[in-house]
């Protein structure tokens, strides 16, 4: 047998939905390079939610005369693609898990992806450029929008960095798995320090790329912002701490009038007390209860209290060097602070 | 050349079941005469020797209620009847995933109440082995494991002791009816060629090799399907000696003490099987097995055993021992193990005999207690 390249198991996970015609074309692509590249890999197949022939085409393929090395995963339903691709990753078995969607043409970056992360990073990200652009002008400004305020907010540029098409090592792996919600850590990748990281990009093809409708990007974009970051809504604990107080200087102020001032229209007071003491109530309560609210998502979306990525030990220990022989009293210190 | 002995009874195969109803029938029922046919150099060499040395205790098979009941009676029998081959000083846990199992742990203890087997919840020092994120539970459960070789030691002595003549290295070809009453029994060694004997009953205890011994068509019970496992030999880190682990109940793992060998078993529900097929008497299985190039799996058992249980990846593999394993067809949704004892239609006194686990001895012992027509031989 022909020694491989790289001596590292390969577990490469796609998400399919509805693609029985290609399923046979993305197999051979993907075991033409892996089988040559690495000592041993799994093809990780997560069917979400077919309704065409994909399960049965699937499943002929693990038959004795079908393909080697499938691992295939059926969902009962079709849940969005970032959770169908967690399953694989979650499943699979491999020093290094590549996830890939092979209609957006991924497959001829396997190999760079595979060497990039066999070379010793743990987290390799890639990133599309689409040099005639990709969207249309609106969702872009969109997308420009919610990129600002989400860095701006969890400090992560999400522009940056494509979900679709990953390496991460199963040292990673092991880290997110420590999270509740490990596919939401798995989006927030980016926002993980510890590991050696690495990028590569790539030109996009317009016509390859998929496109992910508004309303699915906004709702994942809100729940990566919710699950991550508590500082939007630090921002309306801000907001209502500064509306009770301006409520609160603002009846002082009535009074004020009242006390002082002559030639008032009758009821202004009181009205004007009434209101302001209500919004000061209500501002009270509203920033009580965020507090609440931060606390909990701080809870449900924490992982473990910490995590060590990886441990460093100075070659060089000074207890070795250390001589384990009584000095001899007589000779003097040479290290003494004494002038003479 | 060929020979006529009157032999009332012969047993092809001379693994467990052939030796200890070979036995049965020699002293329990005072048959006059008994031969033993073996195609190995040794007794027990075969399935009996290369499988996970399991003495079930009924947990195993929480969705065949009669499986586990039967188990469980069986258990306690042959501890007692054997008990210098069985390796008690370890414990077993089972485990109970989080995702993709058949059961939930109340299901689980459930289930073994009403089997009647003791179930202990793990205590924490155990269940920080696992990844509690996998793992929903697990239990301290009686179960133990026999030794092959011990199991073989005995054989050889009881079989001469109550004078049971051993043929080894005998490799049956055929078992049909002769011009008299009898049965032909058609063996071939190395040695002496091929050798005739015919013999009045003929129980067939081949386990994979059932149809090639009795190719009878209308016998429609003997439907099996043949698969080729690998059953990974380790030695197990520090943590995990002295224990037995299963995780149940879907594509998990069980790694056990291998008396045998004085290792520990490890076999994957997802890898150990290397591939299958339905009988045909015209393929036979264990050639099958010896012309298959077969390569080990032993890394991918390790890599997904160690995601439930971590320590694992610690383990040194030693070796594999690879061997055709043979279930009824009818029995694989359910994963019952029932026996099968057939009488065929074309040769009358030909019994085919099929176990799945060794402590279902009793039950074929049963069946076999059944049969009017040896009482009247002697």
């Amino acid at each position: 047998m022909i020694r491989s390249e790289i001596q590292a198991f390969l577990s490469i996970v796609i998400a399919v939905h509805n693609e029985a015609s290609h399923l046979e074309k993305i197999i051979d692509d993907i075991e033409q390079i892996a089988s040559r590249l690495v000592s041993d890999y799994e093809i990780v197949i997560v069917d979400n939610g077919s309704v065409d022939e994909t399960i049965s085409t699937l499943q002929a393929f693990t038959s004795e005369e079908g393909r080697a090395n499938l691992q295939i995963y059926s969902l009962a339903g079709q849940v969005d693609d970032l959770t169908a691709s967690w399953v694989g990753i979650e499943n699979s078995i491999g020093d290094i898990v590549i996830c890939l969607s092979p209609i957006n043409g991924d497959v001829e970056h396997l190999e760079e992806l595979t060497r990039k992360a066999a070379s010793g990073y743990d987290i390799v990200f890639t990133r599309r450029l689409f040099p005639g652009g990709r969207k249309r002008y609106l969702t872009l400004i969109l997308y420009k929008i919610f990129g600002a305020v989400s860095k701006f907010s969890t400090g992560i540029d999400l522009d940056s960095y494509s979900s679709s098409l990953v390496a991460i090592s199963r040292r990673t792996l092991n880290y997110l798995l420590q999270f509740p919600n490990p596919q939401i850590k798995f989006r927030n990748l980016p926002s993980t320090t510890g590991f050696s990281r690495s990028l590569i990009s790539f030109t996009g093809n317009k016509r390859n790329a998929t496109d992910i409708n508004l309303r699915q990007s906004l709702s994942r974009g809100v729940q990566l912002i919710t699950s991550s970051t508590g500082n939007p809504m630090r921002v309306a604990t801000t907001l209502s701490a500064f509306g009770a107080m301006t409520s609160f200087l603002y009846s002082l102020y009535i009074v004020l009038i009242w006390a002082f001032k002559k030639d008032i229209a009758p009821g202004w007071v009181s009205l004007s007390l009434q209101q302001s003491g209500m919004f000061f109530l209500i501002s009270v309560v509203l920033l009580v209860l965020s507090e609440y609210v931060l606390e909990i998502s701080r809870k449900v979306n924490s992982g473990p209290a910490y995590y060590i990525s990886n441990e460093f030990t100075s070659a060089k220990l000074n207890r070795k060097t250390r001589l384990n022989v009584e000095v001899n009293k007589l000779i003097p210190e040479t290290n003494s602070n004494s002038l003479f | 050349m060929a020979s006529k002995t009157p032999t009332s009874v012969a047993i092809i195969g001379g693994g467990f079941y052939g030796v200890v109803i070979a036995l049965y029938l020699r002293q329990s029922r005072r048959m006059e005469s008994v031969v033993l046919y073996e195609m190995e150099g040794a007794l027990l060499s075969r399935a009996s020797y290369a499988n996970q040395a399991r003495v079930h205790g009924g947990y195993h098979y929480p969705r065949s209620y009669t499986t586990a009941f039967r188990s469980r009676q069986n258990l306690s029998r042959f501890c007692f009847d054997w008990n210098n081959c069985i390796k008690t000083d370890f414990v077993k846990y089972y485990a109970l995933a989080r995702r993709n199992s058949k059961v939930s742990s109340l299901q689980f203890e459930r289930f073994c109440d009403q089997v009647g087997a003791p179930l202990e919840q793990a205590d924490d020092g155990v269940l920080k082995l696992f990844n509690s994120a996998l793992i929903e539970n697990a239990y301290r459960v009686e179960e133990y494991a026999f030794d092959a070789l011990k199991l073989r030691a005995w054989a050889n002595i009881a079989l001469k002791r109550a004078d049971i003549k051993i043929f080894l290295n005998h490799k049956v070809l055929k078992a049909a009816k002769d011009q008299d009453a009898g049965i032909e029994v058609i063996s071939s060694t190395d040695s002496q060629g091929i050798i005739r004997r015919s013999h009045k009953y003929v129980f067939n205890c081949t386990y994979s090799g059932l149809t090639q011994v009795s190719r009878d068509t209308t016998d429609l019970t003997l439907n099996l399907k043949h698969e080729i496992t690998e059953l990974a030999l380790i030695k197990p880190p520090q943590e995990l000696e002295g224990f037995g682990v299963t995780v149940m109940d879907g594509p998990f793992f069980s790694t056990m003490p291998f008396p045998a060998k004085n290792c520990h078993s490890l076999s994957h529900v997802r890898y150990t099987p290397h591939s299958q097929w339905i009988d045909k008497s015209d393929k036979n299985p264990y050639e099958n097995l010896r012309n298959q190039a077969l390569s080990t799996r032993v890394d991918r058992m390790l890599r997904d055993s160690s995601r439930y249980l971590p320590v694992l990846a610690k383990s040194i593999y030693q070796e594999s021992l690879f061997e055709v394993k043979s279930v009824l067809v009818k029995n694989e949704v359910d994963d019952g193990r029932p026996i099968l004892f057939s009488e065929s239609r074309e040769t009358p006194g030909l019994f085919s005999i099929l176990g799945g686990k060794i402590d279902n001895i009793y039950d074929i012992l049963e069946s076999i207690e059944k049969l009017p027509l040896l009482g009247s031989e002697a």
